[in-house]
C-alpha cells in the first residue's frame, strides 16, 4: 500500500514535470511556425530600366535562376504590368489609359519570392548584388521591416528558448531527484539483496524497468493532459479571434515528434533510474552498523 | 574456515577499529564472538562478508582470499555465507515463505528444488504454519527465526549472526542458539557475536574475546563457570 503510493506520488510529479515540458515545446514549436508563415510572404522586386538589353535580361534571369534563395520568380513586362495597372486604377483616374507617358513610367519587374528562414544580412546581399547588375533600376525589399522583424523575431526566439531551456533543466532536476527518492527508499531492500548474493543485473534491473514505466505512464498522460488543454486553447483563441489565419495554424505533437517525446520521457527516467541505482548498488553498503559507545 | 592473519582495520580520523587480530575457525566450528560496543565485533563480521577493506594483513575464508575479490566475484562469494542480523533485515513486503527462498531464487534454482527446499527450513525452524504470513505479523523470535532459515536455506559454510538474540528475551535467546547448535551440527561453521556472557557461559563453545579493537582472550567457558583460555 505505501509502495502504491510511492510509486503514485512519483508518477504524478513526473506528470506534471513532463506536461511543461511538453506545453514549453508546444509554445515554441507554434511560435516557430507563426514566424514560417508570415515569413512566407517574403519578396523582392527587382525594377529594370526601360532601356535594358536582351543580354542584360538574360544574364538577370541565369543569376535569379541559379540562386537558391529565391523559390519562385515572377517575370512583369511593362505591358502587362500596364494592363494590371489600367484595370484597378481606370475608374478612379479618368484619363489613365489615355496617358502616353504612362508606358514610360511603369518599369517591367522581377518578382522573387524568397526562403521564409532567410537571414536579413543574406537578403541584403542579395538585393547589393542585383543592385550591382547591368539593367537593373531598383531594388525593392522592405528592408526597414525586414530587419525590425528579424530583431523581434530573434528577441522572442531567445525567450522562448531559455525559458524552455530553464523548465527543460528544472523539470529533469525534479524528475531525477524524486526517482532518486524514490529508488533511496528502497535502499534497504538493495543491501539485503546484496547480501543474499544478488548480482548488479539482478538487483538492477526491477529498478531500471520500474523507472521505465514510471517515465513511459507519466508522458502518456502528460501528452494527454496537454493535447486536453491544447485543444481547449485552440477553440477558445478560434472563437476569439475567428479570422486569423495564426490561429488556424495552431498544431500540436505531429508523430515523429510524439515518438521523440514518448521516447525522452522514458529515457530521461530509465537514466535517473540508473543513476539513482548504480550510486546505491555498489556492493558495499553494508547492513551491518556500528556502534560506539 | 575462517582465518584472519594479523588483520589491521584503520578508519579515517585515524580511527583503530582492528589491531593485529589473529584466530583461526575451523570448518563445522561453532563460536562465540565476544565484546563491549565498539570492541570491533561489527568490523570482524564486515571483513567476513566483504563489506569492508583490511588496511593490512589477511584474511582467507575458505578457498577465498577476501582482500583479493574482485566486485564480480563478491556476489558468488556471499552465496556461501549466511549472515543474521539483530534486526533480521527481512523483506516486509514479502511473505515469510518469499523471504526465506529469496537465496535459491538468486541461486537461479529449479522451482521445484526452491519449493522442496523451502519447506524443509520451515520444519526445521518450526514456522511451517505461517509460511504464508508477512514478517510484521510475527514475534521477534518468529522473525528471527525466519532470518536464521533464509540464511541456511542455501546450505552455506560459514553462517555469522551479529547479535542475533539481541531483541530476545532470555528464554528465545536459548531457543535461537540451540537452533544454531543444531546448524553446526550438520557441518556449517557458525560465528556469533553477542553480549549475552550468560549465554555464552551456558554453551560450552570457543568464545574469542575483543576489547578496543584486539583480541584479549581466546578459550572456553566450562561447565563450572570459569573461563578455560587459550594461547592467542
Amino acid at each position: 500500500m505505501k509502495n502504491q503510493s510511492l510509486r503514485f506520488s512519483t508518477m504524478m510529479v513526473l506528470w506534471g514535470c513532463y506536461t511543461l515540458m511538453i506545453g514549453s515545446f508546444l509554445l515554441y514549436k507554434n511560435f516557430n511556425q507563426f514566424i514560417k508563415n508570415w515569413g512566407e510572404n517574403r519578396e523582392m522586386i527587382v525594377y529594370l530600366k526601360n532601356d535594358i538589353s536582351i543580354q542584360e535580361l538574360e544574364s538577370l534571369q541565369t543569376k535569379i535562376k541559379n540562386d537558391k534563395l529565391i523559390e519562385t520568380t515572377q517575370y512583369s513586362n511593362k505591358e502587362k504590368v500596364l494592363e494590371q495597372y489600367q484595370g484597378q486604377l481606370a475608374s478612379l483616374v479618368p484619363g489613365l489609359n489615355e496617358d502616353p507617358e504612362l508606358m514610360n513610367l511603369i518599369p517591367a519587374s522581377f518578382e522573387l519570392k524568397l526562403q521564409a528562414d532567410a537571414a536579413p544580412e543574406t537578403i541584403e546581399a542579395l538585393s547589393a548584388n542585383f543592385q550591382n547588375q547591368d539593367g537593373v533600376e531598383e531594388v525593392s525589399y522592405g528592408k526597414e521591416w525586414l530587419n525590425h522583424f528579424a530583431v523581434l523575431v530573434k528577441v522572442i526566439r531567445t525567450a522562448l528558448v531559455s525559458i524552455a531551456l530553464i523548465i527543460f533543466g528544472a523539470s529533469l532536476f525534479v524528475i531525477s531527484n524524486v526517482i532518486h527518492t524514490h529508488v533511496f527508499r528502497k535502499k534497504e531492500e538493495i543491501e539485503i539483496l546484496e547480501m543474499l548474493g544478488a548480482g548488479s543485473s539482478m538487483i538492477r534491473f526491477p529498478f531500471l524497468l520500474e523507472g521505465a514505466l514510471l517515465g513511459g505512464f507519466s508522458i502518456l498522460g502528460a501528452v494527454g493532459l496537454s493535447g486536453f488543454l491544447f485543444v481547449q486553447f485552440k477553440e477558445y483563441i478560434v472563437t476569439q479571434y475567428p479570422l486569423s489565419s495564426a490561429v488556424q495554424s495552431l498544431e500540436f505533437l505531429g508523430g515523429v515528434e510524439f515518438l521523440i517525446v514518448f521516447l525522452g520521457g522514458i529515457l530521461a527516467s530509465l537514466l535517473s533510474s540508473y543513476f539513482s541505482i548504480s550510486h546505491l548498488n555498489t556492493g558495499r553498503s553494508s547492513l551491518f552498523r556500528i556502534t560506539v559507545e | 574456515m575462517i582465518e584472519f592473519q594479523h588483520v589491521y582495520k584503520t578508519y579515517p580520523g585515524p580511527v583503530h577499529a582492528l589491531k593485529d587480530v589473529h584466530f583461526k575457525i575451523a570448518k563445522g566450528e561453532f563460536v562465540f564472538l565476544t565484546g563491549p560496543s565498539g570492541a570491533g565485533k561489527t568490523t570482524i563480521f564486515k571483513m567476513i562478508s566483504a563489506y569492508d577493506s583490511l588496511s593490512s594483513g589477511e584474511l582467507q575464508i575458505g578457498d577465498y582470499k577476501v582482500s583479493e575479490l574482485t566486485t564480480k566475484e563478491l556476489p558468488l562469494y556471499r552465496r556461501k555465507l549466511g549472515i543474521v542480523f539483530q534486526d533480521y533485515k527481512l523483506l516486509k513486503n514479502k511473505t515469510v515463505f518469499d523471504n526465506i527462498s529469496l537465496p535459491l531464487i538468486i541461486q537461479k534454482e529449479r522451482d521445484s528444488y526452491t519449493q522442496r527446499r523451502v519447506r524443509e527450513v520451515l520444519d526445521q525452524v518450526g514456522l511451517f504454519h505461517k509460511k504464508e504470513q508477512f514478517p510484521e505479523s510475527l514475534s521477534g523470535g518468529e522473525q528471527q527465526r525466519v532470518a536464521i532459515a533464509r540464511a541456511i536455506i542455501h546450505q552455506p559454510g560459514i553462517l555469522i549472526a551479529d547479535e542475533p538474540t539481541g531483541n530476545l528475551d532470555p528464554e528465545l535467546s536459548e531457543e535461537i542458539i540451540d537452533l544454531f547448535e543444531k546448524i553446526s551440527a550438520q557441518g556449517t561453521t557458525v560465528f556469533i557475536a553477542t553480549h549475552d556472557q550468560t549465554l555464552v557461559k551456558k554453551k560450552n563453545k570457543r568464545n574469542i574475546h575483543i576489547q578496543n579493537g584486539s583480541l584479549v582472550q581466546i578459550g572456553s567457558f566450562v561447565q563450572n563457570g570459569s573461563f578455560e583460555a587459550k594461547s592467542l
